[in-house]
């Protein structure tokens, strides 16, 4: 694959194919719907304030409405002018999720500002930031005013922290332990601070419970409690939360459960070698894990580097074989 | 005409299920297995997340293995899942992966739901394994106010002090009633004397047509005293703790609406009873 950077990209970062270092490939919703045309949109409360209001809108809005509002706002201009009225702003308060009815607003505001209102209606506006400048300018003139930060994939991209000979060995120790044990797939959890946590495989899908994914996130459980029932454990030590900034390593695509159990299980990274025809919950179906909608995202990479394999390449040929759950 | 009053009664014993994994700080979502052709109650399964720090040990995920470490060779075509709230999408692909003969929710789940409220895990062709039949808006208001009654709690015991949200939920009004169902599907398992309910959206089911209903008509603490594994597991099931139970839910009217005119009373964890 060749390299094809453009003058934002670093190094290692290709930013057209979606790789890094020529051996992780971003695995994303196609992103060839956001044409411009159609965004996903949400609901938010509109207000009209006269513009003194602004300096106090804008702090309750920081204090009070961001830290707290599930759903970011960050890429949409707060304020707008409103067309012939001089002294007037309009500005979004927060998502219809965050407060529910008008007078649910009205009430808390009243509770943690003395800010007039004077007008206020729902209004749907984009969910995202938009992923071109021309599609900035299209939505703020079709819905509201939104930012222009650059393509926001680009930045991810960009911005992802991996340390790529690590990831090489572990997939590495990946295919030893598939071969060693002869399992028809295999995991191993990782932490933030790259240590092991467990190593699972599987010699039955017929089994859900026996899958990989499944008995990882239980080991990983099982030593949490028992972590919480030794009095010695640190305090900070205590409190994981589920598999929160862990990386997963998985030999295979993981079927729909497994993915959703990777969602409700918070893990921020997964990166897998092979795909799942037909049964797989990411490229194959739904993108779990990247999707809208669910509470919860983790980064999706698939293993494409073969070279670095070459001396276990003929054993790679045996290991190939995709799975149906 | 289509009596649901049996569909009903389990619902309720599985929502008892769930408000007693509530008094131990799990979120009430709970289920039972039955057998379809004996109807009886071969395992119940409730929230577990909490207590176990894991996120995956849902209510289905713990009456399925009950189940299955007595009895290696269960058939699940052969049993019947009644949940109350719609399995999410994990839980949907584990039950299509498992062969469930049928599922049955109270509720339906808006944010995770695998039964066809996000994805329709339980019938999408292109995934592997048969599809399984599953329908829901059995006992779903009430389904709804125990989660509430969830909901508030977590509120309170959460480490910021977060911007206060609404909590009275006393007076709050349900969502519409929607089926994840063709009208044909819906006719099927409901009855076409009930289509207004699918087509309005206004009104709850009942168990029969032009007639309301109270949980307490419904079952009794004899029947809930009868729940295999819930005693020992979850503490003794009295007098009190049922009509506590009874006490967090509002009647339907004969016209199917919820009637808000009931004084219904909310959990509190703090002092492990009601508070008016």
């Amino acid at each position: 694959m060749g390299r094809k950077a453009t003058k934002e990209a670093l190094e290692h970062v290709d930013l057209v194919n979606g790789t890094l270092y020529n051996s992780l490939k971003q695995i994303r919703v196609d992103c060839k719907g956001d044409n411009g045309d159609l965004p996903i949109l949400v609901s938010v409360w509109c207000c009209q304030i006269d513009t003194k209001q602004t300096q106090k809108l804008a702090s309750l809005i920081r204090d009070y409405i961001n830290p707290y509002d599930d759903v970011s706002l960050t890429h949409l201009k707060r304020f707008s002018r409103e067309e012939g009225k001089a002294m007037k702003l309009k500005s979004i308060i927060c998502s219809t999720e965050f407060l529910e009815t008008k007078e649910d607003v009205c009430e808390f505001i009243k509770e943690y500002s003395d800010i007039q209102i004077e007008t206020m209606h729902e209004l749907n506006v984009p969910r995202f930031p938009p992923p071109t400048r021309e599609i900035s300018q299209k939505w703020s003139s079709a819905y509201w005013p939104v930012s222009w930060k650059g393509n926001p994939n680009h930045q991810f991209l960009n911005s992802v922290e991996i340390d790529i000979e690590y990831v090489r060995n572990l997939i590495h120790s990946l295919k030893e332990i598939e071969k060693e044990s002869n399992s028809i797939s295999a995991s191993i959890f990782v932490n933030q601070e790259n240590k092991i946590q467990c190593t699972t495989k599987c010699y039955s899908h017929n089994d859900p419970f026996q899958h990989s994914i499944m008995q990882g996130i239980e080991q990983v459980s099982l030593e949490e409690q028992k972590k919480r029932k030794d009095l010695s454990t640190s305090k900070q030590d205590r409190s994981n939360y589920l598999c929160q900034n862990m990386t997963v390593f998985s030999s295979h695509e993981p079927c729909v459960m497994c993915c959703m159990a990777l969602v409700h299980s918070r893990i921020s990274r997964l990166i897998y070698l092979r795909s799942s025809p037909s049964s797989g919950g990411l490229e194959t179906n739904y993108q779990l894990g990247d999707r809208e909608g669910l509470n919860w995202k983790f980064e999706i990479w698939k293993w494409i580097d073969r070279k670095s394999e070459s001396n276990v390449a003929s054993s790679d040929e045996l290991l190939s074989n995709p799975i149906n759950y | 005409m289509t009596d649901l009053t049996f569909l009903f009664q389990e619902m309720a014993k599985c929502l008892f299920v769930g408000y007693r994994a509530l008094t131990v700080n799990e979120t009430p979502v709970s289920c039972l297995i039955e057998d379809i052709e004996t109807n009886e109650i071969l395992s119940i399964g409730y929230n577990y997340t909490n207590i176990s720090l894991n996120g995956t040990k849902h209510a289905e995920f713990i009456a399925v293995k009950r189940l299955r470490d007595s009895n290696l060779n269960i058939d699940f075509g052969k049993v019947r899942l009644i949940v109350s709230v719609e399995p999410c999408i994990m839980c949907a692909s584990f039950l299509r992966q498992l062969g469930i003969g049928e599922v049955v929710y109270g509720c339906s789940n808006d944010r995770f739901g695998g039964n066809g409220t996000v994805l329709p895990i339980h019938s999408d062709p292109n995934l592997p394994q048969e599809p399984y039949c599953s329908y829901g808006g059995i006992l779903r208001s009430e389904a709804i106010q125990l989660l509430r009654n969830f909901y508030i709690q977590e509120n309170e015991s959460a480490p910021q002090p977060k911007i206060k949200k609404n909590k009275d939920i006393e007076n709050k009004k349900f969502p519409t009633n929607k089926f994840n169902l063709t009208k044909d599907q819906f006719v099927e398992h409901y009855g076409k004397e009930r289509l207004p309910v699918y087509e309005s959206g206004e009104y709850e089911i009942t168990p029969i047509v032009g007639k309301g209903y109270s949980l307490n008509e419904i079952i009794s603490l004899k029947d809930l005293k009868d729940i295999p594994f819930l005693e020992e597991e979850l503490g003794e099931v009295n007098e009190e703790v049922v009509n506590e139970f009874f006490d967090l839910f509002f009647d339907v009217g004969e016209d199917g609406r919820v009637n808000y005119g009931k004084t219904i009373r909310k959990y509190n964890a703090k002092k492990r009873h009601h508070e008016e």
